[in-house]
């Protein structure tokens, strides 16, 4: 990630110092982390552009639909993510969450099929060693099972490993049950999550993707959050 | 000049004075004047008592003034309180001084007149050569120089000495119990560092001094803030390549406190994030007082496990299946197992013990064991290409086992490159039979938890070293 990339990010955030999902998510595509293929629309994303902004962007059925703001917390428990969203339902589905989440921005992604395994990697300020790392067991339950290793950033790719291996749920990355995920590749997006927080500098806080997960052969963020500082 | 751009003789007038003044030397009973000058006047060094009000201190003319003393003193020891003392430290340095330890208390931990002292002593530094150790201290302590300015009760000095830890302190008391365990049953110290308040010398400078010194076979830490902050961290790495670096880290960081709206924050509200970088820098974490000097007898004392493959070798079965229990059980987050024996080795146990032995691991010799026996089954035991550690479970009670099982297991474990460990106890004696363990060159605990525990940080050596040639 370069200088001037990033700062062209940064300048170009829509609401200065707290990105949202989608562009957070933009950011994380430009540092070589797979997100799925999503588009942002607002009350202004006219219905006759809809279709061919999705098929530009590879964006297909069924969708998930989120409301869009660095603003709303717990998405979630407010209503504000739909799930298997057919082609068919997807303009009824954006006109009921503009209604629920008026003036908010919203996200049509496509909706992943994916190994049933979430895990969790953050980013967080040390007051003392600065920038470190966290990967563990995520989805909703992550803090209830606190299963979570730490590092600083930067963090190789190796070191990066050896912190998956302190995790009780490492034996699932490694064909436990026949699943189907990889260790390897994960501690590689758990080394390019640490070049980025790194690259932010004084202005890195916080970060959240929680969950991602595998997905055809490819570690994902599902969803993301990233706290600036202003 | 800095440790680093020195390492061969970093700090050398603090560890190794030639010529030493203690500043508030008395003949007062059980002031720490007086006490410091005494175990200094005993090393055999040239020792300046520098006092006002007296003219001599037990037997040896005073010096009247800081200004006064000659020139070539390289260590001065401050024995008097936080006011006074702030003043003799700038004498020391305006003397050129090199090295001034400050023992007394009083400081940056005891409110704001404490802080005010302790920014005049953080000042002298900056603008002088002179280093200080302090203020809040207990200072050094090198037994093979006879050097000891510590002014409390810490154990046999004799029989703490003679060993690989170099133990660096924040904690006073701390570091004084930890002494004792060392002169009790024995750790063998190196050298002991007193960090206290640490105005200025803090550990990144003993760490980096140390981690070249052949002498120091284990660098123990016990920490309440990390003031070298990544700089220590990168040196641990460093070090960690030649000596095992260990860290008690006391206090919960605050990290992730900031930004509670993130998992990631509730979840990194603790320790985590320190431990998870000592991990990645080399530095084996522990938790209390007496894992700290576990660890640190264990690895001054053993090299590396090759692996994580324990056989356990005891005169009573209930002993050896605790120790199998715990064994199988991840402690600290370490795998170990117990060792499946090759056929060889059942053989050649039963050759050497009885025909009916149980061999299976644990190997049970029953109380008929002689001596003799347990050494021939620990000789079948260390030959098992199979066996990465052995437990050896011993009792002294006759009239089969005797105290010459002492020397039987030590004619093995030292040197051995599969690591022995020993687990005893005699009801009132095992300190004594631990201590003469040690004396042999045998690594002991008093309990099963303990010595399976002190497997556990071989084999996470051994995974530090893996990971330090992989990286």
């Amino acid at each position: 990630m370069t200088p001037e990339l990033l700062t062209g990010w940064i300048n170009g955030l829509s609401v200065p110092s707290f990105p949202d999902e989608h562009e957070t998510k933009r950011l994380f595509a430009a540092a070589g982390i797979d997100v799925p293929a999503g588009l942002r629309v607002d009350a202004n994303t006219a219905d006759e552009h809809l279709d061919a902004l999705l098929s530009e962007g590879s964006i297909l059925p069924p969708y998930v639909v989120k409301v869009c703001s660095a603003e709303v917390l717990h998405k979630t428990e407010a209503g504000g993510v739909m799930l298997g969203v057919g082609a068919g339902a997807l303009r009824a589905t954006l006109q009921l969450m503009s209604g629920r989440f008026p003036g908010r921005k919203l996200l049509v992604e496509r909706q992943l099929r994916f190994e049933p395994t979430e895990i969790i990697i953050g980013g967080l300020l040390d007051a003392n060693l600065g920038p470190a790392l966290m990967a563990g067991a995520g989805g909703i339950l992550a803090e209830l099972y606190r299963d979570v290793a730490f590092r600083l950033a930067p963090c190789s790719e190796r070191e990066a490993l050896r912190m998956l291996g302190e995790l009780r749920l490492f034996p699932v990355l490694q064909g436990f049950r026949g699943m189907k995920l990889e260790a390897s590749s994960l501690a590689a997006v758990i080394s390019r999550v640490g070049d980025l927080i790194v690259s932010l500098g004084d202005r890195f806080e916080q970060l959240d993707i929680n969950p991602i997960v595998f997905a055809d052969g490819h570690w994902t963020a599902l969803d993301a959050k990233l706290i600036l500082r202003a | 000049m800095s440790a680093e751009e020195n390492p061969d003789r970093c700090l050398r007038g603090l560890l190794e004075p030639e010529s030493i003044a203690v500043i508030g030397a008395t003949d007062v009973e059980g002031k720490p004047g007086r006490i410091v000058f005494e175990q200094l006047l005993a090393s055999g060094r040239t020792v300046y008592p520098v006092n006002p009000g007296r003219k001599e201190v037990l037997g040896k003319t005073t010096v009247a003034s800081v200004s006064a003393l000659p020139h070539g003193v390289e260590l001065a020891i401050i024995t008097i309180a936080a006011a006074a003392a702030v003043d003799e430290a700038e004498a020391c340095a305006e003397k050129g001084i090199p090295y001034v330890v400050v023992l007394a208390g009083g400081f940056g931990e005891s409110g704001a007149a404490g802080r005010a002292l302790e920014e005049r002593l953080r000042q002298i530094p900056t603008r002088s050569s002179t280093r200080i150790l302090g203020p809040n201290s207990l200072g050094i302590f090198l037994p093979s120089e006879n050097l000891d300015t510590i002014f409390v009760e810490h154990g046999d000095k004799s029989l703490a000495g003679g060993g690989g830890v170099a133990f660096i302190t924040q904690s006073g008391s701390v570091g004084v119990e930890s002494l004792g365990l060392a002169s009790n049953t024995g750790f063998g110290l190196f050298v002991f560092v007193g960090l206290g308040n640490k105005c200025d010398l803090n550990e990144l400078d003993f760490l980096r001094c140390f981690q070249s010194d052949e002498r120091a076979r284990c660098l123990a830490f016990y920490l309440e803030s990390l003031d070298g902050g990544r700089a220590f961290l990168e040196a641990a790495l460093q070090a960690s390549r030649r000596v095992p670096v260990i860290v008690l880290k006391a206090g919960r960081s605050s990290a992730g406190a900031t930004a509670v709206s993130s998992h990631t924050g509730r979840l990194a509200g603790s320790d985590m994030v320190v431990r998870g970088a000592f991990r990645q820098h080399g530095i084996i974490a522990l938790n209390d007082d007496e894992e700290l000097c576990d660890a640190a007898k264990t690895l001054a004392g053993l090299p590396a496990a090759r692996g994580n493959r324990v056989a356990v070798l005891t005169p009573a079965g209930g002993f050896g299946v605790m120790c199998a229990d715990y064994i199988e059980s991840a402690i600290r987050g370490i795998r170990l197992e117990m060792a499946k024996l090759s056929p060889a080795t059942t053989d050649r146990i039963r050759a050497t013990t009885f025909p009916f032995a149980s061999c299976r691991n644990p190997v049970d010799l029953t109380a008929s064991a002689t001596d003799g026996m347990f050494g021939g089954s620990m000789d079948a035991l260390l030959a098992d290409p199979g066996v990465d550690i052995l437990i050896c479970i011993a009792f002294f009670a006759p009239p089969q086992i005797t105290d010459n099982l002492v020397d039987e297991i030590a004619r093995r474990a030292v040197g051995s490159k599969v690591p022995v460990l020993v687990f005893t106890q005699y009801g009132p004696f095992t300190d004594a039979y631990l201590k003469r363990l040690y004396d042999a060159g045998v690594i002991g605990f008093p309990s099963i938890w303990r010595t399976v525990r002190a497997a556990s940080f071989l084999v996470e050596r051994a995974a530090i070293l893996e990971a330090l040639n992989d990286a």
